[in-house]
């Protein structure tokens, strides 16, 4: 097995994981555009994830070991299910 | 290696043996640590056989020169012990702590000796190898089994579950019979017979009596409907093992006749994948708005039943069709996914057991919050429902997958009338791919998350040990098969139908580390426990959870015409003119299709018939003086006619 796609797999998934959030404020800006305000600032999205990281995690006193896992398990699914389509 | 079957039998048999004559409490764990170890030479003996691929006789005898009694073993029934293996290891761990449980004295060892025995039949049967000893064991696991789940005579309900099994097995066995006297007309011998063409009239006839008799044991719509009543009314144990291996014996009797037995015509291939399809669908829609635990996995065994059969069906058409590479990926695929059904669906049903033993209840809307009260069963329940709705990299994924990869893969080559059928079947078995994990998604989270609903899952502790151990070896068994699935097919001999799923399992490790490693090092560690957000109104309670009938009311409305639900709603009011309202009723019903227009109107019938026949034997001395009479009178006139 070459490494040359698993290089690519791993190119592949940093450029989805940066170029996501950008992407979500650019649908946010073309909305807002379309309506005829002028939107947020196009990095906004980034700005919001690194807000968001520096907040506290509360788990509900009812929460199992599901709402733990799960937010984990899903992006790891999704970078696998990515890297997939490459090998 | 046959030794290693032989002492497999005689240890299960030493443990059926042991609590029914030793009435002690030491004497059931006695029975699960001598099942455990016969288990293990089982296990340690379908491996050597399945690698080596051998085939040999285990044990032959005779009752008289025409009733050979052969016992053998080959890789088809290699396969199967391995299953039968694992899963005695599982109730030879689980069995002695559930027992301690559960009320009653006396039966309790009667349980504890009846389940090895129950094994052990059924390990005659997938031995067998003349049709007279298959028939003979056959019989005897439906009358083991019978009694097992009679064990809680006291409820009627039970009773009837019995009894309604009792009358299904028994007309299987008679449609198995008429098979085997039409296979022993055929060939003169009890013995296996081997490639029947099947454009002979007879040689059909044998197969539709025997497909008729496998069908019924094996859960198959429209034959189903004792399954779920008599598998959840046995204890959990027993369920296990009926779930998981005896359908599968049934199967693996399939296996054997459509493989060995016969040439198989195309037209059997399209009925057996009509049967799959039909039962696979219904096995899940009914399963979906089931409300009893157990009742809910004893459909969805029904459901996996169907995918198996549409497996082979798609074998019989490629193969005949010409396509034998794809053909193979289709068997393959059935095989593994019976028996990965029979390890996940052994797991479920102990651990389900497990939840229904220490609340006291199996009505999914009674339950709740489990997981908190009993983590380490809720985390192995947890791993089967991620087995049996197909989730990579476990087991329930490689038998779907390869099936599916055979449903597209001849595709575009066939007929254009298989090419319809086998564009129907894949809409039907992603439909049921679907509703199984809607169906889990249920199972899982209506039992084991969120707040208990009633007092009887709020008082729910952790069960002991041995009864974690049990589905914990089916768990481990179940990971396993699926992340080296591709490595343990390649050693078999049929390398490169997979894709490597050890690789896939690996990478989701790599890169669940990497998003926790990324997490960790850039957010916020902080953490902490707080009641749930209650929009400043008042504490959630349990009241305000979603309940079962809730979460499948959707999927009922979209299938109204298949589950036929009816409505019924009771207004009482104060006053004449109906303002004001004082109380009423109102109520949903789902229509039991099979039961109402099937099964009564066949009973019905029966018993017309039965009274217009008891009508002529109704005791009287002086009516049967009648017909003597009668009877010598046309005697006479037709010996007086002949001469």
């Amino acid at each position: 097995m070459s490494l040359t796609p698993l290089l690519y797999g791993v190119i592949n998934v940093l450029l989805v994981l940066l170029i996501s959030p950008f992407y979500l404020t650019l649908i946010k800006k073309v909305k807002a555009r379309v309506q005829g305000r002028s939107g947020p600032h196009l990095l906004q999205g980034y700005w919001n994830l690194m807000k968001l990281c520096q907040k506290e995690v509360i788990y509900s006193d009812y929460s199992s070991f599901i709402s733990r896992i799960t937010p984990y398990a899903s992006l790891a699914l999704l970078i696998v299910a990515g890297d997939k389509l490459i090998i | 290696m046959s030794e290693l079957f032989l002492v497999s039998i005689v240890f299960f048999a030493l443990a059926g043996i042991v609590p029914l004559c030793l009435q002690r409490r030491t004497a059931r764990m006695t029975s699960g640590l001598i099942l455990g170890l016969g288990s293990v030479f089982l296990i340690a003996g379908s491996g050597m056989v399945l690698i080596a691929g051998t085939k040999e006789m285990v044990f032959v005898t005779e009752l008289t020169g025409m009733f050979p009694v052969m016992l053998g073993t080959d890789r088809l029934t290699a396969v199967f012990t391995l299953l039968l293996g694992l899963l005695s290891l599982a109730a030879g761990m689980y069995t002695p702590g559930y027992l301690e449980r559960m009320h009653g004295s006396g039966r309790l060892y009667l349980v504890s000796g009846l389940i090895p025995f129950f094994l052990l039949s059924m390990l005659f049967v997938l031995l067998s190898r003349s049709t007279f000893s298959f028939l003979a064991f056959w019989e005897l696991m439906a009358v083991i089994s019978f009694f097992l789940v009679l064990t809680e005579y006291e409820e009627g309900k039970t009773r009837r579950a019995a009894l309604f099994y009792l009358a299904m097995t028994q007309i299987s066995t008679v449609c198995i019979f008429l098979g085997i006297i039409a296979l022993s007309v055929i060939t003169g011998s009890f013995g296996f017979p081997e490639k029947l063409s099947g454009e002979d009239p007879l040689c059909a006839l044998s197969f539709f009596c025997l497909f008729l008799g496998v069908a019924i044991k094996a859960g198959v719509v429209p034959f189903h409907k004792w399954l779920p009543y008599a598998h959840p009314a046995a204890p959990s144990p027993v369920s296990a093992l009926m779930s998981g291996m005896m359908i599968s014996t049934a199967l693996y009797a399939l296996f054997r006749i459509i493989t060995l037995f016969y040439i198989p015509q195309i037209s059997w291939g399209l009925i057996i994948l009509a049967f799959g399809c039909l039962t696979a669908i219904f096995g899940v829609m009914y399963a979906l708005k089931e409300q009893d635990l157990k009742g809910l996995l004893a459909y969805s065994s029904i459901d996996n039943t169907g995918i198996i059969l549409i497996g082979i069906g798609v074998w019989i058409i490629l193969g005949i069709s010409g396509f034998p590479v794809i053909a193979t990926m289709a068997y393959i695929g059935a095989l593994f996914h019976a028996i990965s059904h029979g390890i996940f669906k052994g797991l479920l049903f102990m651990t389900a057991g497990s939840v229904c033993l220490s609340s006291g209840t199996r009505n999914i809307d009674e339950l709740g919050g489990i997981l908190v009260r009993m983590p380490r069963t809720g985390l192995l329940f947890f791993i089967g429902t991620l087995c049996i709705s197909a989730i990579p990299p476990f087991n329930g994924f490689v038998g779907e997958l390869l099936i599916y990869q055979s449903l597209i893969g001849a595709l575009s080559d066939l007929e254009p009338l298989f090419q319809v059928v086998m564009i129907c079947t894949l809409s039907l078995f992603s439909l049921t791919s679907a509703l199984t994990a809607v169906c889990f998604v249920k199972a899982y989270g209506l039992t084991f998350l969120a707040l208990p609903r009633t007092k009887k899952a709020e008082q729910t502790r952790e069960v002991t040990t041995g009864m974690i151990a049990g589905p914990a070896v089916l768990a481990g068994a179940s990971i396993l098969g699926g992340v080296f699935s591709s490595q343990v097919l390649g050693v078999l001999g049929y390398p490169g139908l997979l894709p490597d799923l050890f690789t896939v399992g690996l990478l989701l490790v790599i890169s669940g580390g990497f998003v926790y490693a990324a997490v960790w090092l850039y957010a916020s560690r902080q953490t902490k426990v707080a009641i749930t957000w209650d929009c400043g109104m008042m504490r959630p309670t349990c009241r305000m959870e979603y309940t079962g009938s809730g979460f499948t009311e959707p999927v009922v409305r979209i299938f109204s015409s298949v589950y036929r639900p009816k409505f019924s709603l009771e207004k009482q009011y104060l006053d004449p003119d109906n303002c004001l309202f004082r109380e009423g009723k109102a109520g949903i019903r789902l229509i039991r299709f099979f039961e109402e227009y099937l099964y009564l109107p066949a009973a019905g019938f029966i018993c017309q018939y039965a009274s217009r026949i008891s009508g002529l034997q109704n005791g009287s001395v002086d009516r049967y003086v009648l017909y003597v009479f009668i009877a010598v009178v046309a005697l006479v006139i037709m010996v007086g006619w002949s001469a």
